[in-house]
């Protein structure tokens, strides 16, 4: 028995003797840091992530794209202030549009800053792990706290689904509910956790691994392929889209014609074949519902931006990628480039918006300098 | 369940190691080895149940005519003779059914030119491993050289867990006896201090080198038949395939003899850096170990190895060669990447036929920088060869290979090829793995010299419990961070899997 227990404590010691020299290597090394989420609060009770942070982001195990940004007053990624009250052009969308993986200026929403004549400010709201229900959820709180004119909604493969299993925090998909989306309530967190996050090793884990122990435990389960799902849609998910497209525009303020939809193509199909097809060989579930929502909101007179032909028309033509793939297929500079272009394209033949002489005073007003 | 994956190492192995050594302790050797025999099912059935009766009914079959022969007086050999027949028929025809009757069936339909229709079968995983096993343990009994007739020992042998789904391909003589000996009963800091670090080295090298390949890889390889392939890219590809087999295959290699170490029984060793060879001959010493050793021990030989004349010794390795390929996969390519070393393999043995006449009337003595030029040159050559080779062996299909291949030769199948680089960033960790494949020790050189010789010298001292403890806490420590990784990936299975 007294063996056991020297073993196990012997176990126990050169383990934390591992840890401890790990932890020591892993500060000297650019892990992923200051990417936490902040606390919820009354009035912004959705994800975000802790405010005024200067932040490192990595991938992979291996510590590959480093870049290093700041977070602002509100807790997205962008290097300034968003003023409350001030004009905007909401840029929403999931890790895509947060954007941690390209340096801000190369981003959708940097882009649309030089891009678009006469703009509002463009805030975006991206935040890693959101899926379309939290691009409708998120609406009320945008527009209690900013006059936004434009909306542009980046939505990319598996923001329906993805919908369906939300963390905390986050929107995730409600039948029930109009707009049929409700938010997954967050708690803050307590001091055992904020000290764990400040440990090199638990913030590569948990950011650069995105170590899961369900995940981990069940990493042998392939589980069923998709079904290909090469028609219509479940009528469930049909109501759920059709309920989307209907209620995006009044969930921001906005009228149907101020909305931009940007849909993302699939660009493994098109590395696949070599620039021959981007249509998924097998659509899923998901590729059915991004279809149905691209249809129901052009038909509501929403704008639809559809990726596809444009990345396929750049990688026939000159062979370059759009993403960090094989390896990460996040968008690049020129990919975002892409989307910006033709997004600006939109905002630019667009009609201005009432009381638009006022806007460039309200954009210069909402960009300060973040506070150090 | 792969052997990379969190549910293995953390729940299932845990678990087997320790109800195995308690029930050593409280119930018997024979109990133990009973409670193995469960759990390597169990093993199995994670992947499909349904299939779990067919390794039952395959590893029954083989000992009950194993029996039968080892049963027979010595005088009634046709009757033996016709048992091993019968016996080794059924396992081919059901590895023939399972693995090769769509194959055979596209086969005729080609050449008939009616289209057949396919069966709907699933490959039972690890059917050619423990088929292999058991028709070599069936032979030996017909050769009179099994002793150990222990039908529990003779169903761990073959369901193992260990070994059971890519191998190695054991044999009966170096593994029953291992299961008799009452010290692989008890536990020992020794065997785990040594298992886990050859666990360890074999997870990294599939994890950190092979799955970081395989996108490379893929991306080549699963690019459609109509695509143009641009140069830098076609050898990206398949230089990063050649990396990823070798770590993927020899990782999981070192995981299945750490996994048995971890009990005191020793695996074969399979790999022996086989890039260092300098000639095919010396590459098939060194990939592979332990499928080489089959295919001549029990196809070669029999046919007649090199007893009858250079022409038939030419043709015996080729059908040898044809038939590990096709032992691979049931498909052309798999055909035709044997073929090619078969062809490798005559043509390596006629030029040592010419070099030792031409060395034995030499009578200048060759300079050691030219030596050196040479075996820098074989190595290269040899090196070259493989992976041409293995471009059919990763290829879907012939005409796939061949256009690769043509790629790689600056020959675009297609008109507009995107004209893809190598690209440093790919190639800087190419070099790297090269340079690991090439220069550094392997694992076995580690583990039968400074490993074993470390933990003796801990033994062997006064904090042996302590030291040994410690260093098995960091051990698996450092498995849960390499197996985190692995799940923070896509599943990627063992290439070997397949086979």
């Amino acid at each position: 028995m007294l063996r056991a227990v020297t073993v196990i404590l012997a176990a126990t010691l050169g383990s934390a003797l591992l840890l401890t020299t790990l932890e020591l290597a892993l500060r000297l090394l650019p892990v992923q840091n200051g990417i936490a989420a902040g606390d919820p609060s009354a009035d912004w009770p959705a994800h975000r992530l802790i405010p005024n942070v200067h932040y490192t982001f990595s991938d992979a195990w291996d510590l590959r794209n480093v870049h290093r940004g700041v977070t602002n007053n509100m807790g997205y990624v962008a290097p300034f202030a968003y003023v409350p009250g001030s004009d905007a052009v909401a840029v929403v969308g999931n890790s895509f549009i947060e954007g941690l993986m390209d340096r801000y200026q190369d981003t959708l929403q940097g882009q649309l800053a030089w891009r678009v004549h006469d703009a509002p400010a463009i805030l975006n709201f991206g935040s890693s792990g959101a899926s379309l229900p939290d691009y409708i959820g998120l609406g009320p709180m945008v527009r209690r706290r900013f006059d936004v004119r434009w909306l542009v909604i980046l939505v990319v493969g598996g923001d329906f689904e993805k919908g369906f299993s939300p963390p905390p925090g986050f929107f995730g998909w409600s039948a029930a509910a109009r707009p049929p989306a409700e938010l997954r309530p967050d708690r803050p967190r307590s001091a055992a956790v904020r000290l764990l996050r400040s440990l090199a090793v638990v913030r590569y884990l948990r950011g650069n691994l995105e170590f899961d122990l369900r995940h981990f435990l069940h990493t042998s389960v392939k589980g069923a392929p998709q079904a290909c799902v090469p028609e219509g849609l479940h009528p469930g998910d049909r109501s759920l889209i059709t309920a989307y497209a209907e209620g995006l525009p009044a969930a921001y303020g906005l009228p149907a014609s101020r909305v931009i939809l940007v849909f993302d193509s699939d660009r493994a199909e098109l590395y696949r074949s070599h620039g021959a097809s981007t249509q998924s060989r097998c659509p899923d579930r998901d590729d059915a519902a991004r279809r149905t929502l691209a249809a129901a909101a052009a038909d509501r007179g929403e704008h639809v931006v559809d990726l596809e032909p444009v990345f396929a028309r750049y990688f026939r033509a000159t062979g370059k990628r759009l993403d960090y793939s094989p390896l990460d297929y996040h968008w690049n500079a020129v990919a975002h480039g892409l989307a910006a272009a033709e997004v600006a394209r939109v905002l630019n033949q667009a009609a201005p918006p009432p009381g638009v002489d006022t806007v460039r005073a309200a954009r210069v007003a909402a960009v300060r300098p973040l506070r150090r | 369940m792969l052997f990379t994956s969190g549910e293995f190492l953390f729940a299932y192995l845990p678990l087997t190691l320790g109800l195995f050594f308690l029930v050593a302790r409280g119930a018997g050797n024979a109990a133990a080895a009973a409670w193995l025999v469960l759990a390597s099912f169990l093993f199995y059935a994670y992947w499909l149940p349904a299939y779990t009766g067919l390794l039952a009914a395959s590893v029954i079959f083989n000992y009950l005519l194993g029996n039968f022969m080892l049963a027979c007086p010595a005088d009634r050999q046709r009757l033996r003779l016709a048992l091993l027949s019968f016996a080794v028929g059924a396992d081919l025809l059901a590895l023939g059914y399972f693995k090769y009757a769509n194959f055979f069936l596209d086969a005729v339909a080609q050449l008939s030119g009616r289209p057949l229709g396919a069966l709907n079968v699933i490959l039972p995983i690890g059917i050619s491993f423990f088929t292999f096993t058991q028709i070599a343990y069936l032979a030996d009994v017909f050769a009179g050289k099994v002793r150990e007739r222990n039908p529990l020992h003779y169903a761990l042998f073959v369901s193992y867990f260990p070994h059971l789904i890519a191998g190695p391909v054991l044999h009966h003589a170096e593994m029953m006896p291992q299961f008799t000996l009452p010290q692989i009963y008890r536990p020992r800091l020794e065997n785990f201090a040594i298992g886990l670090a050859f666990l360890l080295m074999g997870l990294a090298k599939k994890v950190l080198l092979a799955d970081s390949w395989a996108p490379l890889a893929d991306d080549l390889f699963d690019s459609p038949a109509t695509a143009a392939v641009a140069v830098g890219e076609a050898w990206r590809g398949v230089l990063a395939y050649t990396l990823q087999i070798y770590f993927d295959f020899s990782g999981y290699s070192d995981m299945a003899i750490g996994l048995s170490l971890l009990i005191g029984v020793r695996l074969p060793y399979n790999f022996n850096s086989p890039y260092k060879a300098t000639s095919i001959i010396d590459f098939w010493r060194r990939w592979h170990l332990t499928l080489s050793r089959f295919l001549r021990d029990y196809l070669y030989f029999p046919l007649g190895g090199n007893r009858h004349g250079s022409v038939r010794r030419y043709l015996n390795l080729m059908v040898t060669m044809l038939l590990g390929g096709l032992w691979h996969g049931a498909a052309w390519t798999f055909v035709i990447w044997g073929g090619l070393h078969g062809v490798y393999l005559a043509i390596n043995h006629a030029w040592r036929y010419l070099c030792a006449g031409l060395a034995r009337r030499a009578t200048v003595e060759v300079p050691a920088a030219l030596r050196f030029a040479g075996r820098a040159l074989a190595l290269t050559l040899t090196l070259f060869s493989v992976v041409v080779a293995w471009v059919f062996f990763r290829a879907r299909s012939v005409t796939d290979a061949v256009r690769i291949l043509g790629s790689m030769c600056a020959l675009p199948a297609g008109a507009s090829a995107p004209t893809l680089g190598i690209g440093l960033g790919a190639l800087v960790p190419l070099a790297g793995g090269f340079a690991v494949a090439l220069l550094a020790r392997n694992s076995q050189q580690l583990l039968d010299g400074p490993l074993t010789r470390a933990v003796q010298r801990i033994s062997a001292g006064g904090w042996r419990v302590l030291a040994l403890g410690a260093i098995v806490g960091a051990e698996v420590t450092a498995i849960a961070l390499v197996a985190v990784i692995s799940a923070s990936r896509s599943v990627t299975e063992f290439i070997y899997f397949n086979f």
